[in-house]
């Protein structure tokens, strides 16, 4: 085999074909499908992680229906202001 | 598709960071040349997977490449990273004819099976070359890349490439030899 004989494998083997041309149709396709799962599983995760919020806070709402504590903050403040504001 | 069909890679990268249609741009625009060039290195049968695998690291990337290099340059690396990782997943490197491969040609079957002959033969010889003269011989003969370009994925002086482009060729020639395979004019 000579150069030209190695020329011409290397020009066979890197004409392009249907193959070649529909890689980056095979790869996009794949690549939307990822996409769309990930963020399917994105707005699932935040929808549990609401429903989770709302449940919490309506449970604590539920078992202190009366005033909320108050600080120590607040407390201070009336201790050297006096009550109310 | 908009106007991001003309404009060059290296604004396209930084804009697919944020917006996938840029990234589809240079996906479209590549593709196929890293799907012929991963046929040529680990047959056509493996080719989507590296093809895959270059897209999704170059997706992940995007946000480290800062656009210093060419965006060819680094395609390339992780073209030829790709390959290798491929090559060294499959079992058997002695790739088989009777491993089905891909649809290639409804047009002429014929011809595409000669063709996809000559990428397996070709794929199997070259895994064959040693890593440095492979990577020179696919970037320069399989990819088109000009020697300059070739020095900088690779990291190394023009003269080093184009002396392992040499002796890669003659290597090649003597391994295509022993199986037999022949251009056609």
């Amino acid at each position: 085999m000579n150069e030209t004989d190695l020329n011409n494998i290397f020009r066979q083997a890197t004409a392009t074909t249907p193959a070649d041309q529909g890689a980056a149709k095979r790869f996009l396709d794949h690549h939307r499908s990822r996409r769309k799962s990930y963020r399917h599983r994105l707005s699932l995760v935040s929808l549990i992680l609401a429903s989770a919020a709302a449940f919490t806070g309506t449970t604590i709402l539920i078992s202190h229906p009366n005033a909320l504590p108050s600080s120590a903050a607040y407390d201070a403040y009336n201790s050297i202001q006096g009550d109310g504001w | 598709m908009n106007d991001y069909t003309h404009m060059p890679d290296s604004t396209l990268a930084k804009l697919a960071l944020r917006d996938e249609q840029a990234f589809e741009v240079l996906v479209n625009r590549h593709a196929a040349g890293i799907h012929r060039l991963a046929a040529n290195m680990v047959g056509p049968g493996a080719a989507d997977d590296v093809v895959q695998e270059v897209f999704i690291s170059v997706h992940k990337g995007l946000r480290g490449f800062r656009g210093e290099a060419q965006f060819s340059t680094w395609l390339h690396r992780i073209a030829l990273n790709a390959c290798y990782k491929t090559l060294n997943n499959k079992k058997n490197l002695s790739l088989s004819l009777s491993e089905a491969p891909e649809p290639i040609s409804p047009h002429n079957p014929e011809r595409a099976g000669d063709q996809a002959n000559i990428r397996e033969h070709l794929a199997q010889a070259m895994a064959n070359l040693p890593k440095d003269q492979r990577e020179a011989v696919a970037l320069r003969e399989l990819s088109g890349l000009e020697y300059a370009e070739i020095a900088k994925v690779l990291g190394i002086e023009l003269g080093t490439v184009k002396s392992r482009i040499n002796r890669g060729r003659h290597a090649l020639r003597e391994a295509l030899s022993q199986i037999g395979l022949k251009g056609s004019d």
